[in-house]
């Protein structure tokens, strides 16, 4: 778990000190909105469609139950009962009157948690591998660099006022779990020739209007050097990136127009001047980073677990969440798990105030307490003994949280949409949800396998519509939704964006639409072991566009 | 015509201008508006800035029914989350 320093303690105060001051001089008219607006954002503070919603940074996803107890509280106290997990591994509440903002900042404090630079043109809350520290093919551990970014970007006073946002991701596995090539930069940790970690760093992907997959301008770049690089790649960013145009101003325009090379060029010329200078991480540094995620104290045990087995002979329901939930772990013993946020007909990503209270006892309880949100949306137990996982599944059941559909087509991404965001043009909850429902059936699913459905609500693409094997995306036209199919994209290492398939169809036709999707996977398939992207990879496009609208 | 709407400044709520020169969270005691009006409750909103954000219009058909065009963003605005019933404004 990260771990805050003097310097992060005082700055958080500070600013909650600050932002009190603030919002009380907003409200007794000192300041006026246009002046507010800014400030707000700053602390994570928007203002959406029915009330304020406050976007909470988890950095990288990782969460103690303390901090999982506080973001109960929160709900309970401040909100309507719930909170809503996003795609960048934050919370969002919908609910929080103004007036209140600050006290949950404060409250938030007490948890070494705050909302900072989860809005506005800087760098955003670094996002990674969800298996960090657990995942049997990981190379090295992504939350030790993903803390030495956070440390940097935290109010780096060059990049407080960016061109635009800017969103870096990290991974750590060949396996990319983390999207990294659709991130303004993605660092993909590789193992290096002297056995250290050497980092690719990708630049320019993106998805929104715009979507690019980002270039690999830099491979084997040396962890000492991982920060100078990427300062060199915001100061070439911040100096050419275009400040006059909105939609032109994010990163992957830069280096479109500018072409990778010369983008590159620029970077490590810039990189000359850095290089060696206080950037440069000294192994006792990243030691003393790499110590906060030091593996938990394991039991030594066998690789198979007798208790585990039977349970999954003796319980068909069991089984059945084992072989979709439970992933591998690398020591012995032990296995990661997926609590799915997505129960059939419910909102992705939402979780209740009793149901965050649960998951963190549950977390002390049986996952060294400890536990991470994804930025699929759903949460995840890194370390569970394997003869504790029938005791975990049965917990989560009473809480309606053992959904066996980790990957499937269920299992679906969605963007908050119309009903609750400003930019949004069209609602993605009730499309995911009316979906869900279609394929309720949970033997079907399963003999569907790995299908990710990803929806947006608007170009923006919060909901990563572009990256789903099946991507949705809301329009409005003339004032009524409507939802246009994208086909074959993908967001791990072989990241690609998928093509729009067709016409839009209204919402109602969507469900329907999927089935014929999924009905011409099931016929077209070589065996069982064929997933929906790789038979789309092998057939094309051609025949699930007439699947979808007839030869 | 036309109704102004807004969002409350401390609760973020979405309210709208009435005939008496008050903020309602109900849609249907919004006042309909011609043009000339309706630059006179904007102006006046503006001066309000401890009360309300955002102000704008929306076209309305009648009573209560925003035109065509708007209906969908506006419903949801005018009602709640069409996912959450229980937390819009059928609530009270």
């Amino acid at each position: 778990m990260y771990r805050y320093d003097e310097f992060d303690e005082t700055l958080v105060r500070e600013r909650v000190a600050e932002f009190t001051q603030q919002v009380e001089r907003r409200l007794n008219g000192e300041i006026t909105e246009d002046q507010f607006k800014p400030i707000r954002l700053k602390n994570g503070l928007y203002l959406q469609i029915h009330a304020y919603m406050l976007r909470v940074a988890i950095p990288y996803g990782t969460l103690d139950s303390d901090k999982l107890h506080k973001l109960a509280h929160i709900a309970r106290t401040y909100d309507r009962d719930y909170g809503h997990f996003t795609t960048r591994q934050n919370i969002q509440y919908n609910w929080p009157h103004l007036g209140d903002v600050p006290k949950i900042l404060s409250e938030l404090a007490d948890v070494e948690m705050h909302a900072i630079q989860t809005s506005g043109d800087c760098i955003r809350n670094v996002t990674a591998d969800h298996f960090a520290g657990a995942a049997a093919d990981e190379v090295d551990d992504p939350r030790v660099w993903s803390e030495v970014i956070r440390q940097w970007s935290t109010f780096h006073p060059e990049f407080m006022m960016l061109p635009r946002k800017f969103k870096i991701a990290v991974t750590g596995a060949e396996h990319d779990r983390a999207a990294v090539q659709v991130h303004d930069i993605g660092v993909h940790i590789k193992k290096g020739g002297d056995g250290k970690p050497a980092f690719t760093i990708y630049v320019g992907g993106g998805m929104g209007r715009t979507p690019f997959i980002g270039h690999a301008i830099k491979t084997d770049l040396p962890g000492e050097d991982l920060l100078s690089y990427l300062e060199a790649c915001l100061r070439v960013y911040n100096r050419y990136g275009r400040r006059d145009d909105k939609f032109k101003a994010r990163i992957k325009i830069l280096v479109k127009q500018m072409g990778p090379e010369q983008y590159k060029r620029e970077v490590e010329e810039e990189w000359a001047f850095i290089k060696d200078s206080v950037l440069k991480l000294p192994d006792e540094e990243v030691a003393r980073i790499r110590a906060y995620f030091a593996a938990p104290a394991f039991e030594t045990l066998p690789a198979q677990s007798a208790a585990y087995e039977q349970a999954k002979a003796d319980n068909k329901a069991f089984a059945r969440w084992a072989r979709t939930n439970v992933h591998p772990h690398r020591t012995p013993g032990y296995a990661s798990m997926t609590i799915s946020l997505k129960p059939i007909g419910g909102v992705p990503g939402d979780a209740t105030a009793d149901q965050m209270d649960f998951v963190a006892d549950l977390a002390k309880l049986y996952s060294f307490d400890e536990l991470r949100v994804t930025h699929e949306q759903n949460l995840v137990f890194a370390h569970v003994k394997k003869d504790d996982l029938f005791a975990v599944w049965n917990e989560l059941g009473k809480h309606d949280l053992a959904t066996p559909n980790y990957g499937l087509v269920s299992d679906i991404i969605a963007c908050p949409g119309l009903d609750y965001c400003d930019l949004a043009n069209a609602r993605a909850i009730p499309v995911a949800q009316a979906i869900s429902e279609k394929f309720a059936d949970l033997d079907a699913q399963e003999n569907i396998g790995e299908l990710k459905i990803k929806i947006s609500g608007c170009i923006n693409a919060c909901g990563h519509h572009h990256v789903g094997h099946v991507g949705i995306l809301g329009v409005d036209r003339h004032g009524e939704e409507y939802y246009q199919i994208l086909l074959g994209g993908r967001a791990d290492e072989n990241a690609r964006l998928g093509k729009i398939a067709g016409k839009g169809m209204p919402a109602e036709a969507i469900p329907d639409a999927i089935e014929r999707l999924v009905t011409k996977y099931l016929d077209v398939r070589t065996s069982d072991g064929e997933r929906f992207i790789d038979a789309f990879e092998r057939v094309g496009s051609k025949p699930f566009e007439e699947a979808l609208y007839g030869a | 015509m036309k109704a102004l709407t807004a969002s409350d400044l401390r609760t973020g709520d979405v309210v709208y201008w009435t005939a008496t020169a008050a903020w309602s969270r109900d849609i249907n005691e919004a006042a309909l508006m011609d043009d000339d009006a309706c630059a006179e409750a904007l102006a006046s909103a503006k001066k309000q800035e401890t009360q309300v954000v955002g102000a704008y219009l929306i076209g309305m058909e009648a009573r209560g029914v925003p035109v065509a065009r708007e209906a969908m963003r506006e419903n949801i605005r005018a009602r709640g989350p069409t996912i959450h019933p229980q937390f819009g404004k059928q609530t009270g």
